[in-house]
């Protein structure tokens, strides 16, 4: 996980964006190839945003027989609220 | 995760605002470029006719050391087509410069016309009405230039006196050059700023 942080020092706000718009309008658990499928980026660059985002308690793992799920945690909806926010705070803020 | 109730509701109604918004936004902005646009094209026309005028005039005197009439109406015709020509010029160097708002006015429509639109999509606009601020903060590097060629005529004709009318547009022109630049680098700076607390903040 600490790799992955170090990694991803500087993480793309259109990655994230894909990732929290994927999971917060699903809503529901989504196995991993689905999930890299519809955020469209290369198989190792969304494992490294995978794990970054679990690491900070945006997206959780629900195990679920043989297969592995993900789902937006709590924490994870928030901050694409906080992201929808912050779309409207930055374009009140463009001042001619 | 839609249908949590208010969180769902309230997120939805500020993408669409904010949607709303940059429509406004744009279509203030547009307005304001094309006026500018006209007045820009307007200017530097009369100030390149009364300039060749001018140097007609004194070449006259110069060389006949009278102001010889026929030779300044035959001048004229082609200083009018000079002054047309840098009118253009000036339109089509503007028009050009308008390209970053054709580009967030092709994104809104599609916003528009989408059945669906992401946060992503939305961090796509706000990152187009960046950059179309950017342009209009470097377009006031050309403001600059007009207000010190405006300061230089007030105060060479009313001041008889060009070494001071020079020396004024000189100022002005840096003075709102600093300011632009000034403004530009804020807003650089603010975005990149937010974007990066935004990503610490998670």
């Amino acid at each position: 996980m600490r790799a992955c942080e170090i990694k991803l020092e500087k993480p793309d706000m259109y990655v994230l964006a894909r990732f929290l718009d994927v999971l917060y309008r699903d809503g529901k658990p989504m196995k991993k190839t689905n999930l890299q499928s519809l955020i469209g980026i290369r198989y190792p660059r969304f494992i490294e945003y995978l794990d970054w985002m679990m690491t900070k308690g945006l997206v959780q793992k629900l195990d679920e027989g043989d297969s592995e799920l993900y789902v937006l945690s709590p924490k994870g909806a928030e901050a694409y609220h906080r992201l929808v926010d912050w779309l409207r705070d930055m374009m009140k803020g463009m001042k001619i | 995760m839609e249908s949590e109730g208010n969180g769902g509701e309230s997120t939805t109604r500020n993408l669409d605002d904010v949607l709303r918004s940059a429509e406004d936004w744009y279509i203030y902005l547009r307005k304001k470029h094309d006026g500018e646009t006209i007045a820009w094209t307007v200017a530097m026309g009369v100030i390149a006719w009364l300039a060749a005028l001018l140097i007609l005039a004194l070449s006259s005197f110069t060389l006949l050391h009278v102001f010889f009439a026929s030779y300044l109406l035959e001048g004229i015709t082609v200083i009018t087509i000079l002054a047309v020509a840098v009118s253009l010029l000036t339109y089509f160097i503007r028009r050009r410069r308008a390209f970053p708002f054709v580009e967030l006015r092709n994104l809104i429509d599609k916003m528009k016309n989408a059945s669906e639109i992401s946060s992503y999509d939305y961090l796509k606009l706000v990152d187009q009405m960046h950059d179309v601020l950017l342009a209009v903060k470097k377009g006031k590097l050309d403001s600059a230039q007009g207000d010190g060629i405006v300061a230089f005529i007030v105060v060479a004709l009313f001041g008889f006196n060009i070494g001071l009318g020079l020396l004024a547009g000189i100022i002005v022109y840096l003075y709102f050059r600093y300011e632009a630049i000034r403004e530009y680098d804020n807003e650089t700076r603010r975005y990149l700023e937010a974007k990066r607390e935004f990503i610490e903040g998670l």
